[in-house]
This record gives structure tokens, C-alpha cells and sequence, in this order.
């Protein structure tokens, strides 16, 4: 269980985030969102320990993440957008770093490694960008940690390798782990990722399942517009509007239309979740 | 329960992980620099052949040769603002954040890597190329060890002789090589924590601050001539007294820098963030 509470952080005079509190359960794979600035790896940061939050707490399991305890490291990934190109092979990395972490499994890191349709015994540094990224997608995983935050897991990779990225993190992520996602990429993920954070500088505007967001706001693709729509948009097979549930109707939830909802109408719709 | 700070196995393992890190990344290049008395001494041997002097080695200057091993010590002392620099990195340095070992095991390592095993690996290799050179090359009179084994008896037969007359101020003999040593480990922990400071220019930036460092402490010398003493009376037993006692005053004052210095890299270990 990860509990932030009133977390601020700024760069110099620049605010990022402000009073900032969520609960992150285990077992979910949380998606977090947010427009580019609003501090979503600041947040992931935060998180895993890399920085010292500067106002608020921030707790994993009841320890302080930047206090860099061994056994807090031992339980958590930390995946940033860009990975480090490592001067060796790919098994001899896994042989070599793996050992740091006490449930990481080599022939698990292998298999996800072909699975990726990634050469084990190429070197790090000369693979591209997207096979790099698999390569650390593969290590995180067979780490078998408690908790994993990803930055972007999916930019650089082609489409069938965010399929296979998709299928890796369902099989290899256990029941007691706790994923968060930050991510612009929705439509990659949106098969994935429940429940779903939205992030804004001063606030977290939705940190909900997508029940129940199912639940508070109705996706209508019909053709006429809805005078309540928070959203429309024109799609080339129609339309797809965000409008108040009010009479509970099922609609699948399109995570584009919600993000676009939810950043033209910030306050309605934080009034509406909380 | 764990130990969060101190950990043997952890740190066992996480030693053979830096060890394996410094190898790939840094020793070849430390090696290469313990290779540069072979490279002069063949630079020497290729100039004597172009300019007509036929074949000739540096014969029985063996001042040249120790001066050689002083810029090549020198060059690596230098180096050591890039041996764990790359922590300043985002990408490298947040992974190295989060492997799972205590800092205090991390920042053990890096001074075990950078105090003796990178000073040995060097010493190593140079010594052994110079006894190369003087085993193939009749026009060298002798290697830099068989000259430093040579001084080594002088000095014990003098000590021997200086003994039926006086009694031997042991304690002198030993401040001598604790002298030497505090001051290598003074400079090597130095130029580590300028390449932990420093995410750019590190060696420009260390050179800055040994040029304050300098100007401050001509200034504080020009007021104080406490530290001050003579030889030129002869090598008498109170000359040996006041050169004891300076050392030993000398001693203490470079080993709380170097204490300084190694609580200084802790300190930023333990504060860095990216």
C-alpha cells in the first residue's frame, strides 16, 4: 500500500505539484495521466525514492521511499522513460544485476527476452531504442518485485511489441504488486490500465476504477449531441461523447474522450468523483 | 529483521556488482593509463630510431622513468572524477539510486574500488611493463622495483648505521609512508567527490577548487610559521624531533581531510537525487 499524503514539489520557484494525496492499492495496475508539465515523472520519482518531497509524506508499506532503505529497493522497480544503454550483453546484465535483487529469476528474465524477440547475447549498447527498452522491460519483470513504476513503458516500441508488453505485464505481475503507469499513450494501454489517475498540478482530479468512472460518466458513441456533454468529439465512425451518468447506463469507458473530459472541465468533474 | 545500513551478504554481492561495473566501464581504461611508461619508453625508442641514434632506451636515467610514473599516477588520480562521475547522469545514475544495497554499503565499495583496488590494478600493470622493458631491452640498466628494492637497503643500512649512534625515533619511520599514503588518498577521494559534485567540467571544476584551496592556504602559511623547519643544520636529533613532530601535526590535519572528504562523498550519495 502506497499512501501519499499532501505531497508538494516544485523546481525552484516553478510549483509542480501541490497538496497532492492518493492511495495506491495491490493488486491494480494504475494508469496515470496528465497534460505534459502537470509532473507525472516527478510523481514516479517521488515515489520510488529519487527525490526528497518537499512538503507531505509519502509512505510504501509504512517506509519513507527516499530514505533508500535496502529492503524498500529490494521491493520495487523503478522503469524511466529513457534506459540506460549498459556496456554488455543482455544475459550477462541479467546474470550480473539480477543477483542484487533477491527474487529475480534469470530463466523468467530469458523468457520474456525471446518472448520480446530480443537476442540475449547482443550487446545493450548497440541495440535500438525499442529493444533496449524490452530488454529493461524483461529485468524489471523477472525482478519480482512489489512494486513497479513505469514512465512511458510503451514509447519507442513497435505495435506488436506493446501487444506483448500488454501480455507480459498480466502474466508476470503478481497479485500483491502494485503497477503505476504514466503514460500519453492511452489507446496502447487502455485494455491494461485500472484504475485510472489523473493528474493535474494542483490536485489529482480522478483516482478512480474504471467502474466506477463507468459509473459517474457515460460514453456515448450515438450520432445526436447530448446537451449535458462534457466532451464531444467527431470520430470517423461517428461520434463519442462524456456526459454525467445520470440514470446508471453501461458504456464502455474510452480513456482519449474521459482525458479530454476531464482537462476541459477540471473542476465539474473533480466535484463529480469526490 | 533487516539490517537496512549494513549487510555482509548484501554487500557481497553488491561489491562483485561494482567490481564487475568498474571492469566494463573504467579498467580498461585505468590499464591503459598504467600502460603509459610502456608507451613513452616506445615513443622514446621510435624517435632515437627516426632522428639516426640507432636503438636506445633510456639507459640508466631512471629520474625519467619515475617522473613518467608520477604523470601516469597523476592522470589516474584525475580520473577518478569519471570512475563513479556517472552517477550525475539521470539515466545511469537513477539506476544506480535504485539497486538494492544500503548507501553506506555502496559508498564502502566505491572507496575499497578507488583507494586500493584501482591504485593496485595500476601499479600493477606499470611495474610489470617497466620489468618487461628491462628483461628485453639490454640498454635498460634495471626495472623501477630492483631501483626501489636498491634504495630501500641503503636507506635500512643507513637507519642501521644512524642507530649505533642514536636511538631511532621509530615512530618517524612510520609517519614517512603514512604521510605518503594519506596524501594519495587525498587526492583520490578529492577528484571522487568533484566527479559527484560536478555534473560538468569535473576536472576543470576540482582544479578551481585546489586553486582556492591554494590561494587560502598561501595566505594562512604567510601569517604562521609555526609549521616551519630547517634541515640545513644537519640531520641531528632535534632536527629528526621537529621533522617528527611536524608530520605527525602534518598527519593529522590531512587525515581529517581525508576523513572530510570520505564523509563529503557519503553525504552526497546519500542526497543525491534525479
Amino acid at each position: 500500500m502506497i499512501e501519499v499524503k499532501d505531497l508538494s514539489f516544485s523546481y525552484g520557484s516553478q510549483e509542480v505539484l501541490k497538496n497532492i494525496s492518493l492511495s495506491l492499492k495491490e493488486g491494480n495496475i494504475y494508469g496515470l495521466l496528465g497534460e505534459n508539465g502537470v509532473g507525472k515523472t516527478t510523481l514516479l520519482t517521488l515515489l520510488c525514492g529519487l527525490k526528497k518531497p518537499q512538503g507531505g509524506t509519502i509512505e510504501t508499506d509504512g517506509r519513507k521511499p527516499y530514505s533508500r532503505q535496502p529492503s524498500l529497493l529490494q521491493e520495487q522497480f523503478y522503469l524511466p522513460e529513457e534506459v540506460s544503454p549498459v556496456h554488455e550483453r543482455a544475459d550477462a546484465f541479467g546474470k550480473e544485476a539480477g543477483a542484487l535483487w533477491p527474487n529475480f529469476d534469470l530463466e523468467k528474465y530469458l523468457y520474456i527476452l525471446s518472448e520480446f524477440e530480443v537476442e540475449s547475447k547482443k550487446r545493450m549498447d548497440q541495440m535500438s531504442a525499442g529493444q533496449l527498452k524490452k530488454t529493461w522491460i524483461a529485468f524489471a519483470l523477472a525482478c519480482g518485485v512489489r512494486h513497479y513504476f513505469m514512465d512511458e513503458p510503451t514509447n519507442g516500441l513497435d505495435i506488436p511489441s506493446k501487444m506483448q508488453f500488454r501480455k507480459a505485464i498480466m502474466k508476470y505481475t503478481s497479485e500483491e504488486s502494485t503497477v503505476v503507469i504514466s503514460t500519453h499513450q492511452v489507446r496502447d494501454l487502455e485494455e491494461l490500465i485500472d484504475p485510472i489517475i489523473i493528474l493535474d498540478k494542483k490536485s489529482v482530479l480522478v483516482n478512480a476504477s474504471l467502474e466506477r468512472i463507468g459509473s459517474l460518466l457515460y460514453f456515448d458513441y450515438g450520432k445526436e449531441v447530448h446537451p449535458k456533454a462534457l466532451y464531444t468529439e467527431q470520430t470517423p465512425s461517428g461520434m463519442v461523447q462524456v456526459y454525467p451518468n445520470a440514470d446508471g447506463r453501461e458504456s464502455k469507458v474510452n480513456l482519449e474522450a474521459l482525458f479530454n473530459a476531464v482537462h476541459m472541465n477540471k473542476e465539474a468533474v473533480k466535484s463529480l468523483f469526490d | 529483521m533487516t539490517n537496512e545500513i549494513f549487510s555482509f551478504k548484501r554487500f557481497h554481492t553488491y561489491f562483485k556488482y561494482d567490481a564487475t561495473q568498474m571492469w566494463r566501464n573504467h579498467m580498461k581504461a585505468a590499464l591503459g593509463i598504467g600502460l603509459f611508461g610502456l608507451f613513452a619508453y616506445l615513443v622514446y625508442v621510435i624517435i632515437s630510431l627516426i632522428t639516426g641514434s640507432g636503438w636506445s632506451g633510456p639507459g640508466d636515467d631512471i629520474i625519467s622513468r619515475f617522473v613518467m610514473f608520477m604523470v601516469a599516477f597523476t592522470i589516474l588520480e584525475l580520473y577518478q572524477t569519471r570512475t563513479y562521475g556517472y552517477l550525475t547522469e539521470r539515466k545511469r545514475g537513477s539506476a544506480w539510486l535504485m539497486v538494492p544495497a544500503s548507501t553506506f554499503e555502496k559508498w564502502l565499495s566505491m572507496l575499497i574500488m578507488t583507494l586500493i583496488v584501482i591504485p593496485l590494478a595500476f601499479m600493477l600493470v606499470f611495474f610489470a611493463a617497466d620489468a618487461l622493458v628491462a628483461l628485453l631491452d639490454p640498454t635498460v640498466e634495471q626495472s623501477m622495483l630492483g631501483f626501489l628494492f636498491g634504495v630501500l637497503k641503503d636507506f635500512s643500512t643507513t637507519l642501521q648505521e644512524y642507530n649505533e649512534f642514536y636511538e631511532v625515533n621509530w615512530s618517524l619511520w612510520m609517519l614517512l609512508p603514512t604521510f605518503v599514503l594519506l596524501g594519495l588518498c587525498c587526492n583520490f577521494l578529492f577528484f571522487l567527490l568533484c566527479g559527484l559534485i560536478f555534473r560538468k567540467y569535473k576536472i576543470l571544476g576540482g582544479f578551481l577548487i585546489l586553486l582556492g584551496l591554494s590561494l587560502l592556504l598561501t595566505l594562512v602559511s604567510t601569517q604562521t610559521d609555526s609549521l616551519s623547519f630547517s634541515i640545513s643544520g644537519g640531520v641531528t636529533p632535534e632536527t629528526v624531533d621537529r621533522l617528527t613532530s611536524f608530520l605527525r601535526s602534518f598527519n593529522c590535519v590531512v587525515a581529517i581531510i581525508v576523513a572530510g572528504l570520505a564523509g563529503g562523498i557519503f553525504w552526497r550519495l546519500k542526497t543525491l537525487k534525479h
